[in-house]
């Protein structure tokens, strides 16, 4: 077990690794440059080359490549071009505001999904089970941007029972976290529905049924621990899609987080910035993925540990 | 249905008669695709409404009843009303002829990165899954890379680096979308690599790329369209995402995204600049999704191989 996991570790190195080459190409072939945004037009020339020296700038990409990943392994990220501050230091006060907007809005996901996949396979072809399935797919369908401006304008402006943006307290997370969350409910509810209704064709489930035990005793002991793999493969992805979502909730919300670090570190192409947001919302994606895996593995006894 | 499956009919071959291969897909396959699809109410509902936006997208400038780019100071932020069904932005522009004429930048945003998307996950699937080995592991870690970022955090990256504009979403969104595409078309490779038909072509000595195009290809069809209509409300979510952040098409075009995003300044006195536009987006990727399902339930047989 402990190799096992010691392996996906391991195996996880090698795509870090990818996506900083990819990050670092990406975001150092831009045209324009950066001592150009930092200083304006009025700088010195001599000023200018000793700041290119100082910041190494006209090293062979590789040579800077490698000074980046060095740098970045000791967590050092260099200096934000517009704030004129530590990019780490900006995404350690950013991160735990995305941290508690994505955990809100995936307890949302999973307190409101899997109870409506339950309940639509309980109640098939009724009333309970369209309503949960077109809440399943309103969810997915509806931009974050469309439900996030809706929402305000209802629960904020109109019945004024939540701050419009912001976060300064629980009551400012409620409805980012809804809103975020709804699309990842949705997509919980029709995988538990659809996985649920597979396994409950399978023989045991008849044969549960056969005993005598009453329909809600063979759901949650007999049919639901067995539909719960394909849910916990999607919290896997879920932090990737919850990330995505984040950005823009945060910049609807007014949320001061890795996302709307993202968003200006791009308009006001502050490179560092955008480098050190990237490799942090990869790092938290192969994280996800890496106790997805772990989790499986504890709860499938048939996935070998090679 | 399985046995149907294999055997071994095409319309086309049979005519010429140069080869002698052996299709998966019979000839059935279409017009019992069409009849299973055309039960489906939703799916239908889905298609109609499909087509309609194309049909008023592509006969834009006959169907908007007003020119999406004239600006008017006089009518600012106008209640929809008779001759503004849903009235005017903060430049007294018609809000909704803006929203027909941003139908077409969502089709196009929805039909040609998918496309393109899909073009290189399908054939980089292939070859990983049919020459495994140390081709095979390239390509699976590359789509790991891709994967490992969020799908709109790697969209605004590759944003930075081309600039904000229309035409470069179309590359940010394809550089983004093949990954998932390569992994299920790999994995059916792998399947169809084993089957009869494949070892008997390579035993007789076809070349790889002909068992790649003729054999294992058109098996991943089915699969291949339902990752399609899957991927076209992705894609016009993405781009509307990334035109409200402001990261995607600029003023004055008339994305729906930027609608949104100009008009969420305005959400206390004039609510409808914004929503209104996100209320397409929401009938347009409902219509896809309905459409989607259709087709993966008509194709359902095919699928399990």
């Amino acid at each position: 077990m402990v190799r096992f996991i010691l392996k996906r570790i391991i195996g996880a190195i090698p795509i870090l690794i990818g996506v900083s080459v990819v990050v670092f190409i990406l975001l150092n072939i831009v045209p324009g440059d950066p001592i150009a945004l930092m200083m304006k037009e009025h700088a010195k020339p001599d000023v200018v080359a000793r700041v290119r020296a100082q910041m190494h700038l006209d090293d062979p990409a590789y040579v800077r490549y490698f000074r980046f990943l060095w740098a970045a392994l000791r967590g050092d990220f260099g200096i934000s071009y517009k704030m004129n501050r530590p990019v780490v230091g900006l995404l350690v006060e950013a991160f735990p505001n995305t941290l508690i907007l994505a955990l809100c809005a995936a307890a949302f996901s999973w307190v409101v999904g899997i109870p409506a996949g339950i309940i639509s396979v309980v109640r098939r072809q009724q009333l309970p089970d369209y309503l949960s399935m077109s809440f399943a797919l309103l969810g997915v369908s509806v931009p974050v941007f469309m439900s996030g401006l809706l929402f305000q304008y209802i629960f904020a402006m109109k019945l004024g029972w939540l701050p419009v943006a912001g976060f300064k307290g629980p009551q400012f997370v409620i409805m980012p976290a809804i809103v975020l969350g709804w699309s990842s409910a949705g997509m919980i509810a029709r995988l538990t529905r659809s996985s649920l209704l597979e396994v409950m064709g399978n023989d045991y489930i008849r044969t549960a049924r056969a005993k005598g035990l009453t329909e809600v005793k063979v759901l949650v002991d007999h049919a639901l621990k067995n539909s719960f793999l394909p849910i916990i493969t999607f919290m896997a992805i879920q932090v990737a899609s919850l990330l995505s979502g984040a950005i823009i909730t945060e910049s609807i919300f007014g949320i001061p987080g890795i996302g709307r670090i993202a968003v200006n570190a791009i308009q006001s192409r502050d490179m560092p910035l955008m480098q050190g947001a990237v490799m942090l919302e990869v790092l938290l994606v192969t994280l996800g993925n890496l106790s997805a895996d772990i989790l499986y593995s504890f709860l499938d006894p048939r996935i070998k540990y090679s | 249905m399985k046995m149907e499956i294999n055997t071994p009919v095409n319309a086309e071959e049979r005519h010429d008669g140069a080869e002698e291969e052996k299709e998966y897909i019979p000839e059935a396959f279409w017009p019992e695709f069409l009849r299973s699809f055309l039960r489906n109410k939703t799916a239908v509902l889905g298609a109609g409404t499909v087509l309609i936006l194309i049909l008023a997208a592509v006969f834009a400038p006959w169907v908007a009843p007003h020119d999406p780019y004239l600006v008017d100071l006089e009518i600012q932020l106008q209640k929809p009303d008779r001759t503004h069904l849903l009235g005017t932005d903060m430049f007294g522009r018609d809000v909704l002829s803006r929203i027909i004429y941003g139908s077409r930048i969502s089709f196009v945003i929805g039909f040609i990165p998918t496309s393109i998307s899909m073009i290189i996950g399908t054939i980089l699937g292939m070859i990983s899954g049919y020459y495994g080995k140390k081709t095979d592991y390239v390509i699976m870690r590359l789509c790991d890379i891709v994967m490992a970022f969020p799908s709109l955090l790697l969209a605004m990256v590759v944003m930075y680096t081309l600039g904000n504009s229309l035409l470069n979403i179309f590359i940010a969104l394809s550089i983004v979308g093949w990954a998932g595409t390569a992994r299920v078309v790999r994995s059916q490779t792998l399947a169809l690599k084993e089957k009869e038909f494949v070892e008997g072509a390579r035993a007789i000595g076809v070349r790889n790329w002909t068992i790649i195009t003729r054999h294992i290809f058109p098996n991943c069809i089915p699969s291949l369209l339902v990752l399609f209509t899957m991927g076209i409300p992705g894609a016009i979510l993405s781009e509307a995402g990334l035109s409200f952040l402001g990261v995607g098409a600029q003023p004055p075009t008339p994305s729906w995204g930027l609608m949104a995003s100009a008009g969420k300044e305005f959400m206390f006195s004039a609510p409808w600049i914004a929503l209104t536009p996100g209320l397409a987006i929401l009938i347009i990727v409902l219509a896809f999704n309905f459409l989607g399902d259709g087709i993966r339930d008509a194709l359902d047989p095919y699928m399990k191989q």
